[in-house]
This record gives C-alpha cells, structure tokens and sequence, in this order.
C-alpha cells in the first residue's frame, strides 16, 4: 500500500476538516472526526442535514423506520461541540495544499436566524404563500416559510425568495403587489391594506384608476390569457380593510408617539399625489410638514381631473385627510404666486418642495379657438369636480385622444350632452388612451371618430357651430416622435355646439419669483429648479403621467430631502444621492425595504430615475397552479350608468376577491408582506439578509454529496409524468410515511383510491446503455421488496408483483429478506416491462412484458419504478470547485486499494458519491474518509477545539434547599394554552422553591444567560425547568448549570407542552392542572437529587487487531498512521489472508503486489508489532483497557506455544473469511472440476492453458439450504474467470450457469463485456439445479435447463468451475465466545446496527471489519477496515474515558448473587466478583436501568432515577410537594 | 416560402389523398412546395429489407438531387421520411455502409451526398409557430370543433430517436397541437407510438391484424370519434382493417382534416377514397 498522504516536512497542517454533505455520509464522517478529536465544518446545500435517508419510510432489511434511526444522529450531529453546522451553504473554492486548505464556502440566506428560531410555527400559520413540499416529492404543499420537515436539522425554518414579482418589480411606486395579492387571498384586507401603505399612500384611489401597469407582467397570462385583477384587488383592500387598518395604525401611534420630534420645516406646494406622498414620507421622518394648494380640499388632479364616476369624492377625502392627520398641515385655497410668494416660504420653511402637476390644458392655435363653446379639457373636469355649473349644449366634439379626452367625453354626456363625438389624430389602435378607458366610452355612447386633425371651428355669432377637421396620414415620424401629416384634401365638417380641447397638459411654473434658481430642461420638457433649498417632484418635473408615478416621485423626492437635512453627500455641485445608499449590496433576493426605483440626482441636475429592475421572473414551477378564469369585477350598465356621476366599477365583493386573488402564482415564492415577521416573537426573521462567503482554514475535505435518482420522466415508455397512477420508488416511499402526504395510507394519486395490484419495475435508469447507466444501482432490488412488504403491511389488500432482470439480493441478510416476502405473498416476475399503458377509463395501467414465450398485457391500479441511482447534480460544480476528477459516469473517481481518495491529495470521498451503494456500506466509507482525512492531520489533533473550562464546582450539601423553577411560554405554543403565571405562582407556593420565573422562550441564548444570573442571584441549587423536552433541550440547561458552577445533574425538566400543551389544546383548564401537577413532580423529584460526578478511566491508547488479512492489514496501518501502536495477531504462519490466492481483481488491478507493498509497509512500520502463528485464548477488561493473552506458536513446525498478556483499548475483529470446500458437482472426483479460486491460480500460474470448453456453475453452497445467503462475490469472479478465458483463447467455449447474476454497481460493466466476449449465459431454476455427470471416458457431462429458451441444454465442458461461496474463517465462533459479541445464523459476526452501526459491536471498544462481517471485495475490506480504525480512534483518541453519572450501582451488602442482572442486561455488563457479588462496570453500563428494575434484592439502584426519587416524584403527584 | 417536396410512390398512388391534401394546405397556407427533381424510390420495404446497399443507395440518390436544388425537402410519408433521415444520419455520422454507399454513388451517377439536406417531415414543418397561428386564423366557422380526435404517430415517425425524430420520442405531440389548432380535441393516450405492423402486411396479417385492431380499440376506449394519422402505410391498415361488424372509426390524414378545418375545396374527394365511412363526420360538424 503506497502512503501518499504524507506532506512535505515543516509544513503547518490545520486540525479541521470541511465534510461536504450532510446526509448519512457526511453527518458519519463528522461524528466520527469530532469524537476524534477534530474541528468539523459540515456543508450541506439544503436546509436541514439527512440527506436522503430521512425521506425513507422504513430500511430493508430490517424495517426500520429511517427518521428514527437518523433523528438521534442528526441530533449528535448538531449537539457536538466539534461540529459547526452550515445549512443553504455551498462550497465554492479550495485552493491551497494538502493539510492547510482555504475553503470558501457560501451561506445563502435563510432570512431566519437558526439560533433564535424555535420553530414553533407561528410563522408558517400566517405565511399566504403555498409551495409544493420538496420533501414530499411535491406530493403536498408547505409554506414559503417553512421547515423540510419537522425533525429538522438546525430545527429552525427558512424562507424560500426567488426574487422581485414582475407586479412587484412593474409598479413604478414599488408597490408589492404579490405581497397584498397574497393576503387577499387569505381574507386578509387589513394587512394587505398595510402592505400597500407601505409604498402607497392612495390605496383606494389608485385601486379605482391606476393604469395598473403590473397587469400587463402577470405572469398569469401565459397560464389563462388574463392577468390577476391587481388593481381591482387593491381596492378591495382598501374597500375592506380601511377601517380596521386606520384603527390598528392610530392606537400603533399612540403607543410609539413621535411628536416631540422636529427635524426641520419643509412647505410642499401643491396637494396632490406627488406632494402629499412626499408631505407623508417626509412626516413619518420626523419633519413639520405644510401644505399649499391652491384648491380648498387637499388631492390635486386626484379631486379635480378624475371625474367623480371613476373616483368618488369621499374616498379622495377619506386618504388624504388620512395623510393630513399624521399632523401635516395643510393650507388651501392659497396659489402660489398670487397669495403668497415663493421667496416667501423659502423664509417660513428650511426647504420648499415645489409639486405643483401640470395642471395646464393645452390650447390650439386655431380659428376659432376663442369662440363660446369652446373649452379645455381639464377646466371641465375642474368645473365639474367641484360642483360648478359648466355649459355644455347637446352636441359636443372633444379634440383629442387620450384618457383625459375619454374622461371629458364621459363627463360631457354626464351634464347634459346628447351626442358626443371624439376626434383625435391618431388612428383607432395608436390612440394614446387605455383600451379599458375607450371600452367604457364606448360603451356609454361616446364615438370615436380617428385620423382627424383640427383645422378651425366654425362659428356663428361668436358661438360654435361646427369643426372643420382633415385626414390625418400619420402621426409620429419614423423615429417616433410626434410629427403629424395631412392629408389636406380630405376634409369634413362636424357640426356641433360644443368643442373640448383635451390634447394634453403642462405645468404653470409663472410663480417661480426667485432668481439664480437654476432651470434646466428636463427629460420630458419639464424645468426642475436647483437651487437649495429648493426642490421639485412629480408632473411640475418630468410632464403629466400617473397618479402612481406622482407616487413614486414624491417617495424620491422625500429621500432627496432628508439626505440634504443629514447633510450626506448632497451638495449643490454635486446632487448624486447614490453616495451613502447601498446600490451595489440591493441583492435581487433581498431588496425589501429598498425602494424598486433609486431616485438620482444627476451632475447636470436633472432628476431622473435609475431602473434597478431584475430580469422579469418566470413563473414559478413548484407552487399549485388552478386553472380559473380572471373575475371581473361588477359594472354598472353602460346607458344607465352615462346620465349619473355613480360610480360604474363596483369592485368586487369580499369573496371575488379572496378567489381573485386565489390566480395569483407568487412568482417570487415569498412575497414579503411580512406577516411572519409579525408572527414571531422570538424577532428571528430577517428578511433584509444577504449571503455570506465564509473562509475556512481546513487540513483535509471530505466529499459527501450524496446521489441524485434518475428522472424517471426520461424512461418516456413507462409514461411518469403523463400517467398519474406511475410514481417513483421515492414518491411510493414517502406514499408510505406516517409524515408524507398521505400519512402513510397507500392512495393512487389520480382519484385517492386504495390501489390494490401495484407492479413495481425495476432498472428504470440503471442497466441501460441508452440513459449512460450502464451500472447496476445496487439498491433497487431491495428498496421495492422493502416498499412491496410494508405496503402490505398498511394495507393487507395490496397485492405487489415485482417486474425484475436480476433479483440483486447480495447483501447481509438481503435474500433471506425476499425470501420472507415471496413467502408473504409477493409476487416476482422475472420480466422487463416494455411499455405501461394507460386505461382511460380508469387510470389503470397496463404492462406489457414477455413471458413464456408470449407477450402478456397485465392490468395494474398502480405502478412504482424503481428509479436509479444518478451521480450527484452538483457534481461538476463540486468538481470543478475542489479540483478533483470524476469517473466517465460522473462518479467521484478513486482508486480500487485506495477506496476513498479523489484524486486531488487531501480530498477525500464517502458514500453515494463514488457510486451506488447502500446505507451500510456508506457508513463503512464515510467512517474511512474520516479515518483517512484525520489520520495525516494527527498530529495536530485536538488543535483547534479548545477543552472549555468551567468554574469549580459549588458545595451544596450543607446549604438549605433552594429551588429555581423557569416556566416557559414556548412563544404561544404553552402560553395560549396553559396559564403560564399561573404555573408560576403554583410553583413559587411549593416547599423549598425560592424562585419561580416565566420566560417567553426559556432556552434563547439571552434568557440563558439570565438563568445564571438568577441561579447566582438567588443562590438556587436546584433547577426546574419546564418546557419541552430533555430529548432536545437537557444538555442545554445543565450546560448552563456547569457553566455557573452547579452540578449539571441538580437539574429536572418537567415537559410541559409536548406532554401537556399539545396534547390538552382544547381544555386549557384542565392543561394548566397538569403542568401545575408536572412542575411539582419535578420539584419534588429534584429536591432528592444529588451530585453525580463523572470520573475519568484512562485510555490504553493502542489497538489490538485480529486477523492479518487484507483487512487486518488495512486496519493496522490506519491505526498506525492515526499514530497509535498495533498488536496484528494472525493465527497463520504469515499475513495476507484470502488475498494471498487471488491474483488480480475484476478491473484487472495487481492484488498480489498490493499485498507485497501493504506487509513491506507493515513490516516496517514501528508502531506495528505483527504476531503471527497466534491465537486469542483469554480476554478481560472494559473499553479504553482490555486484557488479552496470546498464544503464540514458535519453535520448530509450532510445536512451542509462548503465552503473553497484550493492554489495549480497542479491539478490531478483522477474521476474514473463506471458500467454501464444495461438496457437489463432482468435485474432488474429477480433476477439471475446480473452485473459482483454483481456477483463478491455474490460469496464472499457467497450470491452464488456452482451455477449449469451460462451465461455470453459480451458487454452489450459497443461497440455499442452511446457507441461505449470497456470497456477493462469486457471479463477479466467474466473470473475471471467465473473461480470462476467453482472452485466452477467444475462439473457446464459455457457459455460466447462474440463478441471477448479480454483477451490481459498476461491476455491471464486466457482465456487458463477458456477454460481448461471446461467453454464453445460461439461467437455471432454483429448483432444478444442473446435473453434472462423468461418463465413462472421464469426460464431464452438464445437463441444465436453460429458462429463457425453456429447453435442456448439454454441455460438455473441459474444465467445471465451481462458484463457491464465502463462509466464515476458522475459529470465528470460538472468537466471538472468548470476546462474547454476536454471530448470526450463517456464523458472521453481528454488528450492533445493521444500518448504522455496520463497524461496531454492542459491547464498547470492539470493532469489526472485513469478510467475517459478511463477504465482500478487496475495496470493501479496505474501507470497511479503515472505517473501523475512525470508529476505534474515537476512544484511542481519549486520555480518558468519562463514565459514570446515570449508572447502575450495586450494594454489595444487599446482594444474593442470583445472576438477574446478569441475565437481564442487554450489554452483557454485570459481572460476579470474587467477593461473589454483582459487579457493574460503570465504563459498560449504559444506563437502562433493567437490572435495578429486577433485582429481587433491592441491590441495584440506578443513579439519578433512584428509588427514594422517584417515589418523591409520585409522592410530588399524588400527595403535594413535601418539605 | 418556397421549399422542396418529396412525395414517394405511396402518395402517388395508395396513398394520394395524402398528397393531394398536403398541397392543398400547404398552398392555403402561402407554401409554395416544388417537386423533388428526378426523384426515386426511397428503398423502405422492400429495398430495406432484402439489400442493406440498396437501403441507403435509393436515399442517398435523393437526397444528392435534394442537395443540387438547395432546399429544404418535405416528406410526408413516414416509411420515406424514415429512409432519408437514417440515410442522412449515417452520412453524417459517417459509418462504413453509408461510405460504402456513397463512394458506389459516385462512381456510378458521378456523384455523392455531402450531407447537407435538409429532410423535415410536415408535421415538424407546419407546428412553426407563424404557421400554428395561420391555421388557426384561417379556419372555416369554429373548424374541428367538437371532434375529439386520437393522433396516431405510428413507429417510424421518431424512432430511431437519434436519427428520425423531431419530439420526444415517446409522447410526441405535434400532431395533437395541430388538431388543437384546427379546432379539434386532441385526446390523450397511450397508444400514439405503437406499431400497427405495417411492415408485415403481406408476410404474417395474423400479427398486423392484432395490432393495428389493439390501436382501433384503445382509440374508441379513449373516447376518440376519429383516428389522425401521418403515414400512408398506418392509414391503409387502420382504415381497412376495422371490424366490419364492430364499431368503427373513421381515420384521417392530418393534413385532410386540416383542410377540411380551413373549409378547402375537395376535401369530400380526398375522404371518399378511405374505406371506412370518414365523410359524414365532417358533414355533421358542418364543414364538408
């Protein structure tokens, strides 16, 4: 084995390691790296760690359910005090060396601060926005604000932002229109009233008139035609929320007066839209703000341009006093220039604010012009606004063709016109107007008469009578600017009596009376003056436009103004407002409370706006979208409605809108209204977060970014994504989760039946060229068998049929599992699906698959693909990031004798990443990439994670019982239930209690450092705390007791909302009865408390390994090189094991120079003492400090044995296995008749030569009988062989007999070559194996039935190579009774966990690894080994081991030796010493508790959970807390 | 728009109400197709069969002319469209039969093909967008509305994938977004790719029988009052091997009830020729 971890000498090397991933890979290599002694950085790009295991419903093979198996890993995980956790995090550089890595990692936010959040889910109760729920396969839907799932890892929830809304990003006041559109939809006028406020200040004017340019974005369009009726849904918020919101905004001022402050004076000039949103802003700012306007009611072109039909006059009145009264002072009737003038403000006030409009109608230079009849526009309007009489006879021509032509044309058939005719030069489509505001003109009667202009109005006796007009040609020149051409040739007369110039508007700036102002053009020919402290906004600046675009000036504007008065960057040389602002950190993810426009003041002092637009959002693709037409709000009848100034929109009621507003697609997912910042009471959501880059000194990384599945959508023949009822394998998982969509009820996604034959199809995107999967997924087989079985047991109805090529059952256990399932009932089909139909009558599927040599149509209610596995999405990235090369399919690449390094030195790789494997074997890796990442880093270890220090520890036996008692409102999740004060003053009445206190979150860091304060304030020595529960939040409180010097175990939780609060919601009486009840329990329960100290046992920091195989091997150099000495003991003369025999491996890698380099390097490695010809004979001692005897054959032919007793703190079982010696077949009567093995060594050692006929018969003492299991590698060195002989010899006949062949994961690759080689496959029954005969020529006769073609088919081999499998080595169970650790029925050692625990016994500081674990390829016994050393190194890493605590202890007095406790422990840890008493070892108890529960004699107590403790607690129940 | 056709012998002869059809659409539609200079048999059936130099020889030969009149070439039958495609895509690619091929052309016309024609099948040609729209302006009264229609792609259409196909190869839909143009409802269903067994119509009608009656019926099962097709050999089968005593669906080419939809002269003389009654269909939606 060549080292090349080593680095060059004198270099720093850093003691962490960024582990990348944070599902089972990842969260193992942390742990196991942490224990060790390491700095984790775990990276994971989702939001909480578990990766794909948590989204499983149950493990094969034992059932398990996942999430309670990963819950208390994840849990570690984020509790270790090694392991720092980034979650939405990212890695996007590492650049330096081998052991002094930078890693740039980047945060993305979550606008949810994860140490304060406590996910109580107020926020997701309030949040409007629906997304369909990634972990449920988007099988259901959660929030914008949401959790993955609720044991989540940080259990903190975030917020999903893709951006800007295009209403949103449209409006030109920045009005967050998806934000109050989502409100509505939720009945939530009032708040969506306040979400409009917040940009604008006319929610129910512009709701009624605003050209509503978000419309024409709404991505809504493309989903129906029609856009969401934004504008109409701002009106019914103001129709519905005003009340409430003016009631809520006056008693918020109330509270949080302003009054006393006073920035400054501005006099603002002009009460319109502009002015009074600037007099507004300027009024929240803290300055005294008046108003002038020339007219007596403040609204400008708001009161008198906007007829009354459209806007009524008490909703202009109720927003504008409603701006009034924040205490802006307002002076009408007063013009500018006439009743006072400008130099005059500029005296009374420190700026003026000039937002006059433009409230000018244009004239025409025309005959006539002068003549009674005719009049302006606006004047109109004016007149008739305001209640003036206007003279309008019958027959009326308005000149013009835009909105405000279309609002006098309306107004003249409303006082009294008859006939009213619009004449404008442009044609019908290039008419400036709105489409809507034509329509409605249209629609009372107007005529629209296009493509005329005015020549003169004809007039008799000074009064009109007529117009003539011409043929208008065009109107814009091709640069399209206005240049209008006649046709004077064509020409009319329209008689009439009355004519209406509406052909635009300007600003009257006559007043302006101060000199040196500086006047300069403005974009739209408008002048703005700049001269301090003067100021100008709105139409007085860029020319007539929109309300909503006065708005928006006025916000600019206002800014404008208060940076002069701060004095920042605001001269008047230089009027750039961009200094000071953040333009380059508005990130487009994080632009709330940034205004949409950043108003500028450029050098040549126009004022301008710069468009911080984002590229428009497309919809997005992962909410529910309901088809539904757009609602159209009530109108009132076109020829009833044109006599009358009633209002002809009528808005919607309260339920078109929630169902309006219902269409909105949330294109930026949050639509920041904010109600979950309101919601919380922790304040933990930060919606103004950016994303971070973080720079990481590392010494090593691990890569463990898991697998993606193939999209099943691309094996188009099955028909996911078209037919309903055919769903993935993950979808089916997630079908069966108690937390999934369904809650574990299996129900067809088409119409929610309970679908009863479901046909599951295996290698959907694996085994197929076609989808570059070449591979076998190695999974699949056994995650559908598992599904099969656990969907019968929810529903015992179901009838499952397996569709597969190979059953791949070649794990441990793995064809004992389907055995149990085929014997449950399920059916297997040894067929591939050619196609899946669907029956449109009912949804139901219909397979079509070979089978007897006929095609079969089967109908199915349901169908699941087995989906296969992918290498990771991010992969390139990663790749490219870190700098390492992936395998031709995507796959980390590795080495076969160096299974978990990349290629780039320092970088290493867990899990998936290298290609498809299950859990256990994941674990296996991930615990060698932790092993091999720690082991160069060894010597710093420990380096970068500081002992924490705590003061000394208090005396309390002598002081008098001194309570605290925190009572916790779990934000509402006790308090709305349980009357916490009340809980409170209970507890404060107890015996002994000294304190009592509520906290609203009594775990937040701050209310933490409060409970010190209080616990020395008070000098308690004793702690209650009741809120949840010690599963999560123990070790927080009793850290907090350490840290202030009390004992941590003087501490108990009484849970009061888990068991209490959640479970009583609706009694709160009685719920409050039970936490007064809770509390006390613990009161007297912790009163009985008392010191436990843990004491430390010092670690024999060396490892003892047994077996010299390639795995023992592995392992002793791994120990090694963490730099700790080894024992390796071999019963055998010499190492190598089974390796010693193979010669090279499938791939064609040299295991014999392997083994060469690996005993060299063992051999010379002076931490390493190899005893060879020995044997375990005598075992003692606990974890950190084992004892064990040798024997050790020496002398001549071993005949001398040598005893010696080795110390140590670790054991690694590493005993291997070994070939079956086949009793079938002929073999041992026939020479040709051999054992892979020997075949293996013929061919190489030349013993064999260009073989003309070979036969490989498969399963030979595997898979049947006793040994009902696989052997796992025999199909591939069948493979190897038999490429081998057709290298050979190309022209020689070459059969495998096999049941299935199970080449899985990359070894896929071989099958496909031996098949193209010509070597022929032949599939036999289960039950009728091949019969072997040898006549009487001592020839070899194979008869077998061959499935596929249902014939016999005689073979006459040269050679018989028997496929024999794996059985444990010799001595194997005499070793695991001398160590007493388990076997399983096929004589393997058993691990503690099959998943999760794949390296470890339950009896502490015993490892495991290699075949005696189960069969397995050389690459699996090295990592396996070198995993074992990383799970070993986390007690050789320890000086000391700290037990005791919660333990049971023996009272030798009272002990009878009776042997329960022996017999009851499930850890083997009691003992009878030699002063014939139990013993407990307090390094093995693990605290459970069973013997103190059975101990005939009372003896055993266990500590912390005592007998006088828990009768207290009871007594505490059932008779009051005693003194 | 002017581009070049390549009819084949089916629609100069079984199938000419294909061709017929197509032109008249293509004209409506401001298409101006020229006939393919000199062109030949593309080789499927038989030649494909019995001769894998014949199977691209006959092609290629079409496609050098192709080549020579610089346009791009329509081929409405699939067998056809098929040929010329893989021939193309052997060309391309470069495998030794297609070199073979080529070098035999040239010495035998003087000639080869350089590979760079472009072969589209109509239905690619007329799901333009620009085109999708014209169709649905210029439909006669509401066009299709009303019938529900099954598109039947057929096997050669998309597959082989790498060579042929313009979609997804498992569930096109450009036929489907026609019909919804012209007015019609394209019903969904499972069967649009499935072969009919054209290929064996003489050697094994046992087999053809079964299939193309497993697509008649899944049609009906889907609700369909029609089958669409766009290929002169899955229209013979279809149309002539229905159950006579059984319920029976009428099956168009596309390109007839896109005529018919835009309310086109002659299209009761293209739909008198199938064998199944596919006139009165259209009488009652009022547009024959």
């Amino acid at each position: 084995m060549t080292i090349k971890r080593n680095l060059a000498p004198g270099k720093d090397r850093i003691g962490s390691v960024l582990v990348v991933g944070g599902g089972i890979a990842g969260m193992q290599s942390a742990l196991d790296l942490a224990e060790a002694g390491y700095l984790v950085h775990v990276v994971t790009s989702e939001s909480s760690i578990g990766g794909k295991m948590v989204r499983l419903d149950k493990t094969f093979p034992t059932n398990e359910c996942a999430m309670c198996l990963l819950g208390p890993k994840m849990t570690d995980c984020q509790g270790h005090p090694n392991i720092r956790l980034y979650s939405k995090a990212t890695l996007e550089d590492l650049t330096g060396d081998s052991g002094d890595f930078k890693a740039r990692v980047r945060l993305k936010p979550r606008y949810v601060d994860v140490d304060e959040c406590t996910a109580c889910g107020d926020c997701e109760e309030v949040c409007p926005v629906e997304v369909y729920d990634p972990f449920n396969e988007g099988m259901s839907t959660y929030k914008a604000i949401n959790r993955l799932f609720p044991q989540a890892v940080p259990n903190a929830y975030m917020i999903e932002k893709r951006g800007i809304a295009p209403c949103r990003d449209t409006c030109p006041a920045g009005t967050n229109a998806q934000g109050y559109v989502a409100l509505i939809s939720q009945g939530k006028f009032a708040e969506a009233l306040e979400v409009v406020y917040r940009r604008m200040p006319f929610p129910g004017i512009c709701g009624r008139i605003c050209h509503h340019p978000c419309e024409d974005e709404c991505n809504r369009i493309e989903e129906d035609g029609e856009p969401v009726s934004i504008c109409t849904l701002k009106r019914a918020a103001a129709d519905y929320g005003w009340e409430d919101w003016v009631k809520e905004r006056r008693q918020q001022a109330a509270e949080s007066s302003h009054d006393g402050e006073d920035r400054g004076s501005v006099g603002v000039i002009g009460a319109g839209p502009a002015g009074l949103t600037a007099a507004y802003d300027l009024r929240q700012a803290g300055f005294s703000v008046t108003v002038y306007d020339g007219l007596e009611k403040p609204g400008g072109m708001m009161r008198s341009g906007i007829p009354r039909y459209r806007l009524p006059e008490e909703i202009v009145d109720r927003e504008t006093e409603f701006i009034l009264d924040e205490g802006i002072e307002f002076i009408g009737n007063t013009v500018v220039g006439q009743d006072i003038t400008l130099s005059e403000l500029k005296d009374r006030h420190d700026a003026v604010l000039i937002a006059v409009g433009a409230g000018k109608s244009r004239s025409l230079p025309i005959e006539g012009i002068d003549a009674e009849g005719v009049f302006l526009g606006l004047d109109l309007l004016k007149q008739v606004s305001l209640g003036e009489e206007a003279s309008i006879e019958k027959r009326v021509v308005v000149i013009g063709g835009g909105n405000v032509a279309m609002d006098t044309a309306r107004t003249a058939l409303r006082v009294g016109a008859d006939q009213v005719t619009a004449v404008c030069l442009e044609g019908r489509d290039e008419m400036p107007a709105h489409e809507w505001e034509i329509a409605e003109a249209l629609d009372e009667g107007v005529a629209i008469d296009p493509s005329w202009g005015p020549v003169r109005i004809i007039t008799a006796e000074g009064k009109v009578t007529g117009i003539e007009v011409q043929r208008c040609t065009r109107v814009f020149n091709d640069e399209g600017l206005f240049s209008p051409e006649f046709d004077e040739e064509t020409r009319k007369v329209i008689d009439c009596d009355t004519v209406v110039v509406s052909i635009g508007q300007q600003a009257d700036l006559s007043f302006i009376d101060v000199e040196d102002i500086a006047w300069r053009r403005g974009p739209s020919g408008a002048a703005v003056p700049l001269k301090e402290p003067f100021f100008a906004c709105g139409d007085a600046v860029h020319g007539p436009s929109s309300v909503v675009e006065a708005v928006a000036a006025g916000h600019n504007v206002a800014e404008a103004i208060v940076a002069y008065f701060d004095g920042t960057e605001f001269q008047q040389e230089n009027l750039d407002l961009t200094s000071g602002r953040r333009v380059e950190t508005v990130s487009k993810l994080s632009t709330w409370g940034e205004p949409r426009y950043l108003s500028l003041i450029s050098r040549d002092g126009v004022l301008v706006r710069e468009d911080l637009q984002q590229e428009k959002l497309t919809p997005p693709d992962n909410v529910p979208i309901d088809p539904a037409p757009r609602h159209d709000q009530q109108v009132r009848d076109g020829s009833d409605r044109a006599k009358s100034f009633v209002e002809v929109n009528l808005g919607y009621s309260r339920e078109e809108a929630i169902a309006e507003a219902s269409r909105c697609l949330n294109c930026g997912i949050c639509s920041e209204c904010l109600q979950c910042v309101e919601a919380c009471e922790k304040k933990a959501i930060h919606h103004e977060q950016t994303e971070e880059i973080l720079e990481l000194p590392v010494g090593s990384v691990i890569l463990a970014p898991g697998f993606d599945l193939y999209d099943a959508a691309l094996a188009g023949e099955y028909g996911y994504g078209r037919h309903k009822n055919v769903i993935t394998s993950l979808d089916f998982e997630r079908l069966l989760s108690s937390t999934g969509p369904t809650r574990g009820e299996v129900l067809r996604p088409s119409d929610g039946h309970h679908p009863e034959r479901i046909a599951f199809i295996q290698c959907v995107g694996s085994r197929d060229l076609s989808c570059d999967a070449e591979y076998c997924s190695s999974i699949c087989c056994m995650y559908s068998t598992k599904e099969a079985i656990i969907a019968r047991e929810h529903d015992s109805r179901i009838e499952p049929t397996i569709f597969y090529i190979d059953m791949r059952a070649f794990g441990k256990g793995f064809d004992r599992y389907v055995e149990s399932a085929k014997a449950q009932g399920i059916r297997y089909e040894r067929a591939m699906v050619s196609a899946v139909k669907e029956n449109p009558a009912n949804g139901n599927l219909r397979l079509e698959y070979w089978q007897g040599g006929e095609i079969v149509v089967e109908e199915f209610d349901m169908v699941v693909l087995a989906t296969g596995v992918r290498p990771p999405a991010s992969a390139g990235e990663l790749a490219g990031a870190a700098g390492f090369e992936l395998d031709h399919y995507g796959f980390a690449r590795t080495e076969l004798f160096e299974p978990t390094e990349t290629t780039r030195p320092g970088v290493f790789v867990a899990g998936a990443f290298q290609g498809p494997r299950d859990i256990p074997e994941t674990v296996m890796n991930a615990s060698a990439a932790a092993g091999t990442a720690g082991a160069f880093l060894a010597e710093v270890r420990g380096s970068m994670v500081e002992p924490k220090r705590y003061p000394p520890e208090r005396d309390v036996s002598q002081e008098e019982m001194r309570v605290g008692v925190f009572v916790c409102h779990c934000g509402i999740n006790i308090g709305s239930i349980v009357d916490v004060p009340a809980v409170v003053e209970n507890a404060r009445s107890l015996p002994g209690v000294a304190h009592a206190e509520e906290a609203l979150y009594t775990c937040s860091q701050d209310n933490l450092k409060h409970i010190k304060e209080v616990i020395d304030e008070h000098q308690l020595n004793r702690v209650v705390v009741a809120s949840c529960t010690i599963r999560t939040h123990q070790p927080l409180f009793r850290e907090a007791l350490r840290e202030v010097g009390l004992n941590q175990f003087l501490f108990e939780m009484a849970n009061i909302r888990d068991q209490c609060s959640w479970v009583h919601r609706n009694d709160p009486a009685m719920a409050t009865e039970k936490a007064h009840d809770l509390v006390g329990m613990a009161v007297a329960k912790v009163k009985h408390h008392e010191p436990l100290q843990m004491q430390p046992v010092p670690v024999v920091q060396r490892a003892l390994i047994i077996g010299g195989g390639v795995a023992g091997i592995s392992a002793a150099l791994a120990t090694a090189e963490q730099g700790y000495p080894v024992y390796l003991v071999e019963r055998e003369a010499e190492l190598g094991g089974m390796a010693r025999r193979l010669r090279r491996t499938v791939g064609g890698d040299d295991i014999q120079a392997f083994l060469v380099d690996s005993i060299s390097a063992v051999d010379n490695n002076p931490l390493i003492e190899v005893m060879t010809s020995s044997e375990i004979v005598d075992f003692g001692g606990h974890a950190g400090h084992f004892k064990t005897t040798i024997r050790q054959r020496t002398g001549p032919e071993g005949r001398a044995d040598t005893m010696r007793e080795l110390e140590h703190g670790v054991i690694i079982v590493a005993t291997g296995g070994k070939e079956l010696q086949p009793e079938e077949y002929g073999f041992g009567q026939h020479q040709g008749v051999v054992t892979n093995v020997q075949f293996e060594e013929a061919m190489a050692d030349g013993l064999i030569d260009r073989p003309e006929a070979v036969a490989f018969i498969q399963c030979v003492g595997s898979r049947e009988g006793e040994g009902m299991y696989c052997s796992r590698t025999c199909c591939t060195h069948s493979l190897k062989n038999a490429i081998a002989v057709k290298e050979a010899n190309p022209e020689a006949m070459v059969y495998v007999l096999y049941r299935e062949l199970r080449s899985y994961g990359l070894k896929e690759q071989y099958y496909r070559e031996a098949r193209e080689k010509g070597v022929v496959f032949l599939q036999f029954p289960d039950e009728d194996k091949p019969e072997v005969s040898i006549d009487g020529d001592g020839d070899l006769h194979i008869t077998v039935f061959d499935e596929a073609t249902g014939v016999a088919v005689s073979i006459n081999p040269e050679y018989l190579v028997l496929a024999a499998g794996t059985v444990p080595a010799d001595g194997s169970q005499e070793l695991a009774t001398l160590l007493k650790v388990p076997t399983n029925d096929d004589g393997f050692f058993l691990e503690t966990h099959i998943k999760l625990a794949p390296m470890d016994f339950p009896s502490q500081g015993i490892f495991l690894c290699g075949a005696g674990h189960s069969p397995k390829f050389i690459d699996e016994s090295i990592y396996q080994a070198q995993g074992a050393v990383a799970r070993a190194c986390t007690i050789l890493s320890k000086d000391h081991l700290m037990v005791g605590g919660v333990v049971a202890v023996v009272d030798p007095d009272k002990c009878a030796a009776c042997l329960t406790c022996v017999r009851v422990c499930p850890f083997s840890v009691p003992k009878i010493n030699e002063d014939e008493v139990a013993e407990i070892n307090a390094v093995q108890c693990h605290g459970c508790g069973n013997c103190a529960a059975d101990c005939p004699g009372k003896a055993i107590q266990l500590q912390h959970y005592n007998d006088e403790q828990l009768v207290a607690k009871i007594a505490g129940l059932f008779e009051g807390v005693s003194d | 728009m002017t581009v070049s056709y390549y009819p084949g012998c089916s629609l100069h002869s079984t199938g000419i109400e294909y061709d017929l059809s197509f032109k008249a659409v293509a004209r409506a539609l401001g298409v101006e197709m020229v006939e393919l200079d000199d062109w030949n048999c593309c080789g499927a059936s038989s030649a494909h069969g019995s001769s894998e130099f014949l199977s691209l020889a006959l092609p290629l030969r079409n496609l050098v002319n192709a080549e020579a009149q610089g346009l791009p070439v329509l081929v409405p039958c699939a067998a056809c469209y098929n040929r010329l495609r893989v021939a193309h895509h052997e060309t391309v690619t470069g495998t030794q039969e297609a070199r073979a091929a080529n070098d035999e052309l040239q010495r035998l016309i003087g000639q080869d093909y350089k590979g760079r024609s472009r072969v589209i099948h109509p239905l690619e040609f007329l799901t333009a967008p620009a085109l999708v729209e014209s169709i649905g302006a210029s439909l006669k009264g509401g066009g299709l509305k009303g019938l529900k229609v099954c598109s039947y792609y057929g096997c050669l259409l998309q597959r082989p994938e790498e060579a042929v196909a313009f979609e997804d190869p498992d569930n096109p839909t450009s036929m489907d977004r026609l019909m919804d143009a012209a007015g019609a409802q394209a019903v969904d269903w499972s069967y649009k790719t499935d072969c009919c067994g054209a290929g064996l119509t003489m050697a094994r009608q046992d087999v053809v029988s079964r299939l193309s009656t497993t697509v008649v019926e899944a049609a009906l099962e889907a609700g369909a009052e029609a089958i669409v097709t766009a290929c002169p050999l899955c229209h013979a089968n279809l149309d002539t091997r229905q159950d006579p005593d059984g319920q029976r669906l009428p099956v168009y080419y596309f390109t007839e009830l896109l005529g018919a939809a835009m309310g086109l002269d002659d299209v009761g003389k293209w739909v008198s020729k199938h064998l199944t009654e596919a006139r009165r269909p259209l009488a009652m939606l009022d547009i024959l």
